[in-house]
């Protein structure tokens, strides 16, 4: 890779968030990092938690908001963790790459809440794991609230519903 | 128009999503072979790149939910890749 993929998180999957929060911080001693947000594009609640002294683990728990969001077909099949999440100086690079090495993107970029409207895509590893990206840059001109970015929801997302329910 | 053996696509399903051939149909879908989900999905596009050496863009695999409509893309890009 002609950048390195610098480790974000893990993505868990759960269909109570406030139950999963709960555990996640007096279970297993973890803080709220940042969030909650609801990302309109993906479909989902979502904060990340971490440990204070160890900057690397963290994690994003993701519960649908509706019955078409995309963690539904996880969920259904028991399916905790299903992700993992990468940040990228330059996105659409870093998704050419992975193209040329037998990955499947499966979402082009998309603006995130949860990032301040940085941009984040999918892909499918040809080891059949997905794998988030997330572009290290705030796009400029940066908007003012990352959250009405995401008003428009790309054709590719929209028709990804009923396919990443199952 | 260049022609896919439906034959051939259809084994090539079946073996993507470890099911019989005989399971699979024109009409095939997610609706109809419940290996066909999300998960599914993914491996078989892999497995249909793989085998036709072709690559798919994600208009593409998302619209890819049915048999027919498989067979009808892949064509399309047989018969572009054949114009070149």
């Amino acid at each position: 890779m002609s950048q390195a993929l610098k480790f974000h998180h893990l993505g868990i999957a759960v269909a109570d968030f406030g139950q999963a929060v709960a555990f996640y911080t007096q279970a297993l001693g973890f803080d709220v990092i940042s969030g909650p947000f609801e990302d309109p594009i993906q479909k989902v609640k979502l904060c990340f938690l971490g440990h204070a002294a160890q900057s690397r683990s963290v994690v994003e728990i993701i519960c649908p908001l509706h019955c078409d969001s995309p963690v539904n077909g996880y969920l259904a099949k028991g399916i905790g963790a299903y992700h993992v999440c990468y940040e990228v100086a330059r996105l659409e690079e870093t998704l050419g790459e992975l193209r040329s090495k037998g990955c499947l993107v499966i979402s082009n970029p998309v603006p995130a809440v949860a990032f301040g409207g940085r941009k984040i895509a999918w892909c499918f590893a040809p080891t059949r794991q997905v794998i988030e990206l997330v572009e290290s840059q705030t796009p400029s001109p940066r908007s003012p609230d990352g959250a009405r970015e995401t008003g428009n929801v790309p054709q590719s997302i929209e028709g990804a519903a009923e396919l990443w329910m199952r | 128009m260049t022609y896919i053996d439906m034959d051939e696509l259809k084994a090539a399903i079946a073996s993507a999503l470890h099911v019989p051939v005989d399971q699979v149909a024109e009409d095939s879908s997610g609706r109809t072979i419940p290996q066909w989900d999300s998960i599914g999905h993914m491996n078989l596009v892999l497995a249909l790149e793989e085998r036709f050496n072709t690559s798919f863009t994600v208009e593409e695999i998302m619209a890819m939910r049915d048999v027919a409509t498989i067979r009808t893309i892949l064509e399309g890009k047989r018969s572009s890749r054949a114009g070149k």
